[in-house]
């Protein structure tokens, strides 16, 4: 779940941009090469605590775009007793956005408008809605220079949304080679760390020429102590979907 | 071997000098252990149970940073209370703060579900301050920050066992960069605990050099010569040295228990050292013949036997605390009389060696004593009156010993660490705040394991917790039912069956769950459910932490639950004391009789008679009795000081009545009568009774300023104690010696 908002953010970073320097260069090469809507995914999830505990959970998620309105639907397909449980955001171009919640244990379905709190309490984290809406104008790109990560020479690029400081600063490692993005970190608005997530194990969309995914994706959260190990078991370009494959079938388990 | 003295006298010098030396060497390597669940073994049940559920929900150990005005609910103070959350976790040695910021507002408003942060939006009116009270007492998830009356709001801050309680002072930075007009409190064990380290070094810093005027004082008070104070003061503090220089060489810590070493050692280690220098004014005084070296020998051969008999019996007294099944009190028996010991080689060999250095005084100020007739006059007069009175005195005795027997039986024991402190401190405030207005600091938490998340067993939770909440003792319960109700508001209508209810399906409650747990609810989640949902616990706050109601309460919960498949065990730090209030009582027995055994055995050897080993053990035992009694009279619990106080008494009171009945026999020898023998004994020796028992309450005394309770309660007891002891040595033995003639005094 974690990870999807990660998938997400690519997509949001892509629409901006149209280089008009190195930095923007780089990132829209590196954007262009993600599927980043009209996609499913499923993905297994190995969240791990601070105790080394742990829990494994797997989602199917779907990711559509259609004339400005996007949305995303998650199912959790395990463990068994939350098996069911459906997210759908839906988020408009021109207004705030939706986010309906499924239980299938009493069969409710419960609404909240998409404002990013409630965009973080339902965990999707950096929103949809707060980076497809962006005028490229508002992002700030900038070239820190090159560093290795695991080997590979990378452009160190730091990239922030000046419409919203209080999510701070991210800086992006990406593969001078391949323009892949290896490294992401995120920091708060006091400058120091968050979260840093790591991505490997890219593999081409089959049907889909030049696109291509990380499979393997490490988040850590800084803050709390704790790491997510997210897998990504398949993806597939779902060029079809259409809004109707965003709505909630209750099925009462 | 006194010749041996005098003729080594420069090696014995140096080699105690080097001894000295390389303690002092060791003592930076001292450090402090503060844990009192430190004190307690290991193996002890509720330990473990303890570190367990560490091992389950993580840090439990919890800190309370409280604001206190006349109203908290205002601009200004809920934004210094946001700065202070978001400053204090940048602070790594905290695993989580939870605040009333974290707190959400779920509810259903047209149709849509509502799930904002409680203080999304702080008011700026007075009408809006009234609202949001309104709303905080309705919210279970906000209210448990505030006090009722509005006066407190609360952070609390978690953190690891592991973490340091030096984490406190960095609290204390953050609270001196947000100022602010509301008054900051912190308080929780860790907080209790960093404070008991911190006045440790304290009362070591202040009590140690009060200790040492006083004994100065007293010293050049009785002998009116420098050497008088310079050669016991000498012998003192080498001692002291040596046993803080051995505790660091075993790489033990100081403990509270440590403050009384150097105490004891005071008290009781220059008591040597001025029978020495009082017979030696003496014979400086009386024989214009002898040289400083002969007098020296004949100081030795003079009091060689008695002070090494007394001196053995105080340390086989003190080697009582080694049955203690507390680590501190054992390493406390085992260095003071390690230190004892050493004052005893100091006094026999080091004080005449170096005093063999010194030139004489001149006469005229030694016999200056001499002059004090009041003390002399009282007891001609005492003597006078105790062989007057033997009968009385021994039916007065048995009515005291009556009295003292009936008050034991009124003795509490109580090991809770808030009554280390008084009301009045800092500790003592904010732990009165915390259990009058937040329940409590001190936490049971009664374990759940297995399918913990189906509706029956959230059922016996919820069941279990409006009977435990019953007790007058217990000050709030939690469980993962509350967070559950609560969760179920944002799925039904008001009006709708299921709001602020246990859901009927085991999924039901965990899709709830889950679903708060990805909002990002994981603390609030993780203080009642593991990470895997396999264990869930019931946290009840005592706002009364004694042993007492602790034992109540684990009572209730143990017939409570007691059939109950789920339910694995009971824990808390509550509960550690008491099983440390056991520990202390068994402690208590073993090493009295333990000493008294020690006494009994080398006073039936020296004086080669049972019945002087049963005689000599008599006053103490009357001293104890009476003691007790006292205690239990007064309400003074037995604690884990004055627990030490048996020990310590024997080794210090048995003292009296050796000299006592030494000097006895002596003029029984010389064909007195029993009763003019005792009034000669109380005469001669009666002075050195008197003024050796004076310089130990002296000696003890400054323990009545310490920063704790319990060692200001064992100041004033030890004072009380010796006192009989006193009474019972100059009083009760003469009397019993008058009317029984002991064969073994002829």
């Amino acid at each position: 779940m974690l990870k999807l908002k990660l998938v997400v953010l690519f997509a949001a970073f892509c629409m901006p941009l149209m280089g008009q320097n190195n930095a923007r260069d780089i990132f829209e090469k590196a954007a262009d090469q993600l599927l980043t809507a009209n996609l499913e995914l499923l993905l297994e999830i190995k969240e791990i605590a601070s105790n080394g505990k742990f829990k494994e959970k797997q989602y199917n998620v779907l990711i559509g775009k259609s004339e400005g309105v996007e949305w995303t639907k998650t199912v959790v397909q395990q463990p068994p007793k939350l098996k069911g449980i459906t997210i759908v955001i839906t988020d408009y171009p021109d207004e705030t956005g939706l986010i309906e919640i499924f239980t299938p244990a009493n069969g409710k379905i419960r609404k909240m408008k998409a404002t990013p709190k409630n965009m973080e309490l339902v965990n999707s984290g950096v929103s949809i809605a707060n980076y497809t809406s962006k005028d490229p104008s508002q992002l700030s790109l900038e070239f820190k220079g090159n560093e290795e990560f695991e080997g590979k020479l990378c452009y160190k690029l730091e990239v922030i949304d000046i419409r919203d400081l209080e999510n701070g600063k991210t800086i992006y490692l990406i593969e001078k080679n391949t323009y892949r993005i290896l490294k992401i970190t995120a920091f708060d608005k006091d400058g120091s760390q968050k979260s840093i997530t790591t991505y490997s194990d890219f593999q081409a969309i089959g049907e889909l020429k030049g696109k291509t995914h990380p499979m393997f994706m490490v988040n850590k959260d800084l803050k709390k102590a704790k790491h997510n190990e997210i897998k990504i078991l398949k993806i597939n370009a779902r060029p079809d979907l259409k809004e109707e494959n965003f709505t909630i079938e209750p099925v009462i388990n | 071997m006194q010749d041996k003295i005098i003729k080594y006298r420069s090696i014995i010098v140096i080699a105690a000098t080097v001894i000295t030396l390389l303690s002092l060497l060791l003592i930076p390597r001292l450090q402090i252990n503060a844990n009192v669940d430190d004190y307690v073994p290991d193996t002890i049940k509720n330990k473990i149970y303890l570190k367990e559920l560490d091992s389950i929900f993580g840090g439990s150990e919890m800190i309370l940073l409280m604001l206190n005005a006349e109203d908290v609910v205002n601009a200004t103070t809920l934004n210094r209370l946001e700065s202070l959350a978001t400053d204090l976790s940048t602070l790594e040695g905290l695993d989580r703060i939870i605040s009333p910021f974290n707190a959400q507002e779920i509810s259903i408003e047209d149709g849509l579900m509502s799930m904002t942060p409680f203080f999304e939006d702080i008011p700026d009116s007075q009408a809006g301050f009234e609202a949001l009270k309104k709303r905080i007492a309705s919210n279970s998830m906000a209210n448990r920050f505030f006090s009722d009356d509005f006066s407190l709001v609360s952070l609390v801050l978690i953190k690891n066992t592991g973490t340091p309680d030096i984490i406190i002072d960095e609290i204390k930075e953050v609270i001196a960069a947000n100022p602010g007009k509301e008054e900051t409190l912190i308080g929780g064990l860790p907080f209790i605990r960093h404070s008991i380290s911190g006045n440790i070094l304290n009362d070591l810093i202040v009590l140690l050099p009060i200790a040492m005027f006083l004994m100065v004082f007293m010293l050049y008070f009785s002998f009116r010569e420098w050497k008088g104070v310079f050669m016991p003061f000498l012998i003192v503090l080498m001692s002291i040295i040596l046993s803080f220089g051995l505790m660091a060489f075993f790489g033990w810590k100081i403990s509270l228990f440590s403050i009384l070493m150097p105490i004891m050692i005071i008290a009781i280690a220059n008591d040597y050292g001025i029978h020495l220098i009082a017979h030696y004014q003496e014979l400086a005084g009386a024989e214009e013949s002898l040289s400083m070296k002969e007098i020296c020998k004949q100081i030795y051969k003079d009091l060689k036997k008695p002070i090494l008999i007394t001196g053995v019996t105080t340390i086989g007294g003190i080697l009582g605390l080694l049955s203690h099944t507390m680590m501190p009190a054992a390493e406390l028996g085992v260095l003071t009389a390690i230190g004892i010991g050493f004052a005893l080689l100091l006094s026999l060999w080091f004080l005449p060696a170096m005093l063999s250095f010194f030139k004489l005084k001149d006469k005229g100020s030694a016999k200056g004593k001499k002059k004090n007739s009041v003390l002399d006059r009282g007891l001609v007069r005492m003597g006078n009156w105790v062989t007057g009175h033997p009968k009385t005195i021994i039916a007065s005795a048995v009515f005291v010993t009556i009295i003292g027997v009936v008050g034991v039986f009124f003795l509490k024991v109580d090991t809770n660490v808030e009554s280390y402190f008084s009301a009045k401190s800092e500790v003592g405030r904010s732990t009165k705040l915390i259990n009058e207005k937040f329940g409590g600091s001190q936490f049971i938490s009664l374990l759940f394991s297995g399918d913990v998340l189906t509706p029956e067993v959230m059922k016996r939770m919820e069941f279990y917790e409006k009977e435990i909440i019953k007790d007058p003792a217990v000050g709030l319960v939690s469980s993962p039912v509350s967070l559950v109700k609560e969760l179920s508001k944002g799925f039904y209508e008001l009006t709708e069956e299921g709001y602020n209810e246990i859901p009927e399906t085991s999924e039901e409650i965990y899709q709830l769950i889950e679903m708060f747990s990805l909002g990002g609810n994981e603390d609030d989640i993780s203080q009642f459910l593991d990470y895997n949902y396999e264990n869930a616990r019931i946290l009840i706050s005592l706002k009364d932490g004694s042993n007492s109601a602790n034992k109540r309460v684990l009572k209730k919960i143990n017939t409570l639950t007691k059939d109950d498949p789920n339910v694995r065990y009971a824990a808390g730090a509550g509960l550690t004391e008491i099983e440390l209030a056991d520990i202390v009582v068994k402690g208590q027995i073993k090493s009295l009789i333990f000493a008294l055994a020690v006494v009994f055995i080398i006073l039936s050897f020296v004086l080669r008679s049972p019945k002087a080993g049963l005689l000599s053990g008599l006053p103490i035992t009357i001293a104890i009795v009476v003691l007790f009694g006292l205690m239990g009279i007064f309400g003074i619990a037995l604690d884990i000081a004055t627990a030490l106080l048996s020990s310590i008494m024997i080794g210090v009171g048995v003292d009296y009545t050796i000299h006592f009945l030494w000097r006895f026999k002596t003029e029984r020898s010389r064909g007195h009568d029993h009763r003019k023998a005792v009034r000669i004994t109380l005469n001669t020796s009666g002075r050195g009774i008197i003024i050796n028992a004076l310089s130990v309450i002296v000696g003890f005394m400054p323990l009545i300023l310490s920063n704790f309770t319990p060692l200001k309660y064992f100041g004033a007891l030890i004072v009380i104690s010796i006192t009989t002891c006193l009474i019972s040595s100059l009083f009760l033995v003469p009397a019993i010696v008058i009317l029984t003639r002991p064969e073994f005094l002829e």
